[in-house]
C-alpha cells in the first residue's frame, strides 16, 4: 500500500536471528563476534560489509539519524559490523543485540514489501547458517521479549496536527491494547519533536508475521486518516495559517539555524506542503528533515568545524526553497 | 507499595502494558524504571531488564531453584540471567525452560510460536528434516519388528532405510 506519504514517512521490518551453535552476543568475545560477522558476510557476498569500528564517528552517527542502525549500534563496538546496500533499502546489523538483525526499509507505507525482502534475505541466510529455533518458542533471541517471530515492524508517522490537538496520547493508549506501541521517534525525553512517531508491533510470540503486519497496516491507515482530518480542522483556523507562513518566512530568510529549530519548522512546512497550504514540494521538505540533521549534514557537506553547521543548514534550507 | 524489581524503593513509576488483549502493570522505582529501558531514548521498547527483574522475583520465591545448575553450553546461571535479563545461548532456553516459563507467560500473551519456521522458504532443509524424521520412524519400526521376531518385515524396512540414506547422501 503506497501513497500514504503525506503521513507515513518510512517503513522498516526487522528480523532477529541467532546462530544455534554460538553463545549470544552478550557472551561472545571480540574474535567470536568477528566470526559471526564473517559468516554473515560470506552468506550474502553482494552486500557492502562495513566493520563499525572502522567507520568515521560522524558517518556512524549519520546512519543512526537515517534510521538504518540503532543509536546503540552507532557506539561502534569492536566486532560489530553492518551489511548494507547503496540505496539504503537493506541494513543488517551484525552482533548488535542479536547475531543478526535483518532490516528492510522503504519510504512510505510498505510493510509487505519490506517484509518480503527481509524474509527473502532470511531464507538465503538460513540456507547457509543454522539459526536457533524452537518449535514452541520460535526463533530464539538473546532477550526473551523478542521470542517467536522475532519480527519488529515499524512505520514512521508524521502527526503534526494530532500532536497540536493533543490527541496522540489517547491513541497511544488505545492501540497498546492491540499489541502495538506508539512512541516519539526521538525518544521519550524529546517526545513529539517534529511530531514524528514510531508505530510498531510489540507482541512477537503467538502471533504470525502476516497477522502482525495486517494489524499494523490497518492502524497505520487509521492514523493517516485521523491525521488528515485533524490537519483540515487545524488549517481552517487563521492563526494556524499564519503560523505556517511564518515558519516558511523564517526558513526562506534565516542565515543561521540550529538543528532543533530546523526540525520543528520543517515539520510545519511539511504539513503545509502536503495540504497545499504552502508553495513547497513535500518531498523536498521530507529530504531536508533528514539531510539537515547534525551528523548527516556534516558528512554530506564535509563540515569539519561545528560552528559552520548552523550557517550551512540555513543556506541549504534557503537553497531548497 | 515497593518497587517490583529491587523491592528496596517505593514504586513511583507505573507502567501499563497490554499484550494480546491482556493488561499488565509494572510498578517500579525511578531508578529501576530508568534501568528497565522502558523509558530509553532509543526506538526499541526494551523489556529485557524488566524480564530479568520479574524472573529474579520468581526465582527468589522458589528456594529449590536457587541451586539450579548452570547452562552446560555457555556456563550461565539462572541468577545471572535474572540480573541481566538476557539469555546466554540457545541452550539456556532448554536448561532453564521450567524456571523461565512463568515469566514468559507474563511477558507474552501466548507461549506457542505461530509463524515462520526455518524450513519455510528452504526446501533443502525441509527435505532433510523430513528424511531424518522418516528414518527415525523406520528405525523404531525395525526395532519393533525384531522384538516381534518378524525378520521378513525387518529386512524390508532395512532396504527402505538404505534406499532413503543413499537418495539423500549428497548433502550429508
Ligand atoms: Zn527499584
Ligand atoms: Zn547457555
Amino acid at each position: 500500500m503506497h501513497n500514504q506519504h503525506d503521513v507515513v514517512l518510512s517503513t522498516r521490518v526487522r528480523l532477529a536471528r541467532n546462530l544455534a551453535d554460538m553463545p549470544f552476543v552478550g557472551r561472545l568475545n571480540e574474535p567470536g563476534k568477528r566470526r559471526v560477522t564473517e559468516l554473515a558476510r560470506d552468506a550474502l557476498p553482494e552486500l557492502m560489509f562495513v566493520e563499525m569500528d572502522q567507520l568515521p564517528r560522524l558517518q556512524a552517527a549519520s546512519l543512526a539519524e537515517r534510521r538504518l542502525i540503532s543509536t546503540q549500534f552507532a557506539a561502534q563496538e569492536p566486532g560489530t559490523a553492518l551489511l548494507t546496500q547503496a540505496d539504503d533499502s537493506i541494513a543488517i546489523m551484525l552482533c548488535e543485540e542479536d547475531h543478526l538483525r535483518i532490516q528492510a526499509l522503504a519510504p512510505d507505507l510498505a510493510l509487505h514489501d519490506c517484509h518480503a525482502r527481509a524474509d527473502e534475505l532470511d531464507n538465503r541466510l538460513s540456507n547457509k547458517l543454522n539459526f536457533a529455533f524452537d518449535p514452541q518458542l520460535g526463533y530464539l533471541t538473546q532477550c526473551p521479549t523478542n521470542l517467536g517471530t522475532a519480527m519488529r515492524a515499524g512505520v514512521l508517522l508524521h502527526l503534526p496536527a494530532l500532536a497540536a490537538l493533543k490527541r496522540v496520547g489517547g491513541y497511544a493508549e488505545s492501540i497498546s491494547k492491540l499489541g502495538l506501541t506508539l512512541r516519539g521517534a526521538f525518544g521519550e525525553g524529546s517526545k513529539g519533536t517534529a511530531a514524528l512517531f514510531q508505530l510498531s508491533n510489540q507482541v512477537t510470540l503467538g502471533i504470525s508475521e502476516s497477522q502482525a503486519l495486517e494489524n499494523l497496516q490497518a492502524y497505520a491507515l487509521q492514523f493517516a486518516a485521523n491525521e488528515r482530518n485533524a490537519r483540515a480542522e487545524l488549517l481552517a483556523q487563521p492563526e494556524w495559517e499564519d503560523k505556517l507562513w511564518r515558519a516558511y518566512g523564517l526558513c526562506k530568510h534565516a542565515r543561521r539555524m540550529e538543528s532543533q529549530e530546523a526540525i520543528e519548522l520543517l515539520s510545519l512546512l511539511r504539513m503545509g506542503a502536503c495540504e497545499n497550504a504552502l508553495p513547497v514540494d513535500p518531498q523536498t521538505i521530507t529530504d531536508l528533515m533528514t539531510n539537515t540533521l547534525p551528523a548527516t549534514l556534516s558528512v554530506t557537506q564535509h563540515i569539519t568545524n561545528p560552528d559552520e553547521r548552523d550557517r550551512v543548514r540555513a543556506e541549504m534550507i534557503r537553497g531548497a526553497l | 507499595m515497593n518497587c517490583e524489581k529491587c523491592n528496596n524503593h517505593p514504586a513511583t513509576t507505573h507502567i501499563k502494558r497490554f499484550a494480546g488483549g491482556v493488561a499488565e502493570e509494572f510498578h517500579l522505582c525511578a531508578a529501576c524504571a530508568k534501568a528497565s529501558g522502558l523509558l530509553s531514548p532509543d526506538g526499541g521498547f526494551n523489556l529485557g531488564d524488566l524480564f530479568g527483574g520479574l524472573l529474579g522475583n520468581s526465582v527468589s520465591q522458589q528456594p529449590a531453584v536457587a541451586q539450579s545448575p548452570r547452562c552446560a553450553a555457555c556456563g550461565l546461571s539462572l541468577q545471572e540471567i535474572a540480573q541481566s535479563g538476557r539469555m546466554g545461548c540457545a541452550a539456556c532456553y532448554d536448561t532453564f525452560s521450567a524456571q523461565i516459563a512463568p515469566t514468559l507467560q507474563r511477558i507474552h500473551s501466548s507461549v506457542q510460536h505461530s509463524g515462520k519456521t526455518p524450513e519455510d522458504g528452504n526446501p533443502a532443509l525441509r527435505e532433510r528434516r523430513e528424511r531424518e524424521s522418516t528414518l527415525t520412524q523406520l528405525r523404531e519400526q525395525i526395532a519393533h519388528a525384531v522384538r516381534e521376531e518378524n525378520y521378513e518385515q525387518a529386512a524390508k524396512l532395512r532396504d527402505e532405510i538404505r534406499a532413503l540414506e543413499q537418495g539423500g547422501g549428497d548433502d550429508a
